[in-house]
């Protein structure tokens, strides 16, 4: 796995630069990809100063043509793909406007840039998707980002199944982490540090493993929340 | 798209764990987000937080609202010829060591885990005093948030808010980015030991021999007869083994008790003293500097209550009468002193705040107890009357009329806090400044 480019889609996103020092702390070269080019520029000074990796920067907008983000791909010899980026809106923010964003960058592109990536003719592929356990079951507050990650996730499973042993997708549906998404959010019993949560990625990538839960005990949640009868999950505030 | 920045309310408490606090506290992911906030709230009752690890309360801001920065801790740039490191505030110390093998931040805290805005806030000093000054001295400019604007400070730019800002226990503005002028140094070090059995003697060599030592600093036994251990280190080339930098490779556990006691630590004093080896051993300098540091939450040591620190500096003519008094004052109150350091310096800081000025510095580590309230309180005192001063990134204590004795350029720090409508303030602030 030596000498491998990690190319990290939504770069700026707290678990993905957690993710790329982790890459770059293993030597390897960073491709960081975002829409928000300062912050893109400090973050890749930062880590090349850290871990003296070579970390180049590509200013791409998931919600408009990424054409050229795929082609500038294509170019790039022996990549893997970190997936961060997305759209988290809730269903009451749903406008004709907002549902073509999200599904644009969610579904549209992500799987645009996998299909290309997929392709790619190198000797070996590897895919780590953010997930969310939003993709287990609809819930009434964000069933539609729910939907966008578990379209992904279904399209993912489809390549999993025909992967060659070089070919390797980790899936990982993340539960409560400590961002500005949940920070100062009420209900969060418990929110992993970023930092542990990339570690957990980065393990499960390492070891190969098709789909992690982190927090771990998501699984568990997840697992009584599909399987209560719907009368009952109707009733439930969650 | 973004909403406005999420808060929420937090109990915040400072290093010594003896203060609790409630505020509002927002944490930005980046610059933007900062300037954000600072948009979008208009109290006067600001205070930005790093890691947290001052033993004071210009850490903490009750019923205030925090900015916590520590997710502002990116290196942006470093400059190999003239060892200018640009970063933004929430990089630690421990962090400037992954920059280049040839250059160690010039002036080291207690601990590496302090972030660079707090070691400017503070004007942090080290046990190279004499060779180095303070963190101070080697701020080339500093990107302060105040209010909506960033202003650039530096000996050139805003040179009063520059030196305000430098030792402005964060008062001044959010101090959003520190370029730092690296020391072209090695980061090893060759230790040696000396043990004394007079503070006299101890005080005339640090004087004296110590100041051909780039480091030196001398634990004190105030639990048993006078007993000292003065390490003095000078750097050695760089050896490969170990090199990686600082690591934690220990973790105390919350604990429901205190560990630390007075005969535990007049044991350990003895144990101590007695096992000190005097032959020069070679190691890194953080492991030198910053033993504590390889211990996660030593802290915690302490149980619940916590500890207290006392830290003073005073002339260097009288030191020895002075270290008597005060040991005097520990004696007749019954505090129990756990750990005890002096350091030398010759050098003042350069802000209007700064602590470090020529003389002797002693730091006294105390179990949280009404015993050690009235033993500093008292010692404070004496310390105002002597000229001396007491460091305010350690103390809880200190009155507004001792504080106006010792630091006698706090008008002036105070006039340019108004002239910029610094929306800043902490409860060290409140205590000591009223605002």
């Amino acid at each position: 796995m030596s000498k491998r480019t990690w190319v990290i889609l939504g770069a700026t996103s707290i678990i993905a630069k957690e993710f790329a020092h982790l890459a770059a702390q293993s030597g390897h070269a960073l491709l960081l990809v975002g829409r928000d080019q300062s912050q893109l520029a400090i973050i890749a000074a930062d880590v090349s100063l850290r871990y003296r990796v070579h970390c180049d920067v590509i200013t791409s907008d998931f919600s408009t043509d990424i054409n050229q983000l795929i082609k500038i791909l294509e170019h790039h010899r022996n990549i893997d793909l970190f997936i961060a980026h997305s759209v988290m809106l809730n269903n009451d923010k749903l406008n004709s406007k907002t549902i073509a964003e999200l599904t644009n960058v969610n579904i549209t592109s992500t799987i645009q840039v996998i299909d290309a990536y997929w392709h790619k003719k190198q000797s070996e592929h590897r895919i780590v998707f953010l997930s969310s356990v939003a993709a287990c079951k609809g819930r009434a507050k964000n069933s539609l980002y729910g939907a966008s990650k578990a379209a992904v996730e279904m399209y993912l499973q489809g390549l999993q199944q025909a992967a060659s042993p070089k070919q390797h997708i980790t899936i990982a549906r993340l539960g409560f982490i400590d961002t500005h998404v949940t920070y100062g959010e009420t209900g969060i019993f418990y929110a992993s540090p970023p930092k542990v949560c990339a570690k957990a990625c980065w393990d499960a990538m390492k070891e190969n493993k098709r789909m992690i839960y982190h927090p771990f005990f998501w699984r568990y949640i997840m697992l009584l929340i599909t399987q209560l009868p719907f009368v009952v999950y109707k009733k439930m505030r969650i | 798209m973004l909403g406005p920045m999420q808060r929420k309310t937090k109990s915040f408490s400072n290093f010594s764990r003896a203060v609790h606090t409630t505020a509002h506290s927002f944490r930005p992911d980046n610059e933007g987000q900062l300037h954000q906030i600072l948009t979008e709230n208009h109290d006067n009752e600001l205070l930005a937080r790093g890691n947290g690890l001052s033993y004071s309360d210009c850490c903490v801001k009750n019923k205030g609202t925090i900015i916590e920065t520590s997710r502002l801790n990116h290196m942006l740039s470093f400059d190999t010829t003239t060892g200018v490191a640009v970063c933004q505030g929430a990089v630690t110390f421990s962090d400037l060591f992954l920059l280049d093998p040839k250059f160690i931040p010039p002036v080291l805290p207690g601990t590496l885990h302090a972030t660079v805005a707090g070691g400017v806030a503070n004007d942090i000093h080290g046990k190279n005093n004499p060779k180095a000054g303070t963190f101070g001295h080697h701020i080339e400019w500093v990107d302060l948030q105040v209010g909506e604007q960033t202003l650039r400070c530096s000996s050139t730019e805003n040179k009063a808010l520059f030196n305000a800002t430098i030792a402005g226990l964060g008062l001044t503005g959010i101090i959003k980015r520190v370029a730092i002028r690296l020391h072209k140094a090695s980061r090893f070090v060759a230790k040696r030991t000396e043990k004394f059995t007079s503070f006299s003697d101890l005080l005339n060599y640090m004087e004296d021999e110590g100041l051909q030592a780039d480091y030196q600093v001398a634990w004190l036994d105030l639990l048993n007869q006078p007993r000292a251990l003065l390490s003095l280190a000078k750097h050695i080339p760089n050896t490969d083994k170990n090199s990686q930098g600082p690591k934690h490779r220990y973790t105390v556990p919350k604990m429901p008790l205190r560990f630390i006691n007075h005969a535990v630590m007049k044991q350990f004093n003895r144990f101590y003293y007695q096992q000190a080896k005097i032959d020069v051993k070679h190691l890194p300098i953080w492991q030198f500097n910053n033993p504590l540091d390889a211990i996660n939450h030593w802290n915690r040591l302490y149980g619940k209550q916590g500890l207290v620190q006392f830290q003073a500096v005073f002339d260097p003519e009288d030191a020895n009468t002075t270290l008597e008094a005060l040991l005097g004052i520990i004696r007749a109150h019954r505090a129990v002193p756990t750990l005890a350091v002096l350091k030398y310096f010759t050098q003042a800081g350069p802000g209007l705040l700064s602590f470090a000025k020529p003389g002797f510095t002693l730091a006294i580590d105390f179990i949280r107890n009404q015993q050690a309230r009235l033993a500093i309180s008292e010692m404070n005192q004496l310390i105002a009357t002597l000229n001396g001063k007491i460091y305010l990134a350690k103390d809880l204590l200190l009155n507004r009329e001792q504080f106006t004795t010792m630091y006698t350029k706090h008008e002036k720090f105070c006039s340019i806090l108004e002239a910029h409508k610094s929306p800043m303030s902490s409860d060290l602030s409140k205590r000591l400044l009223n605002k």
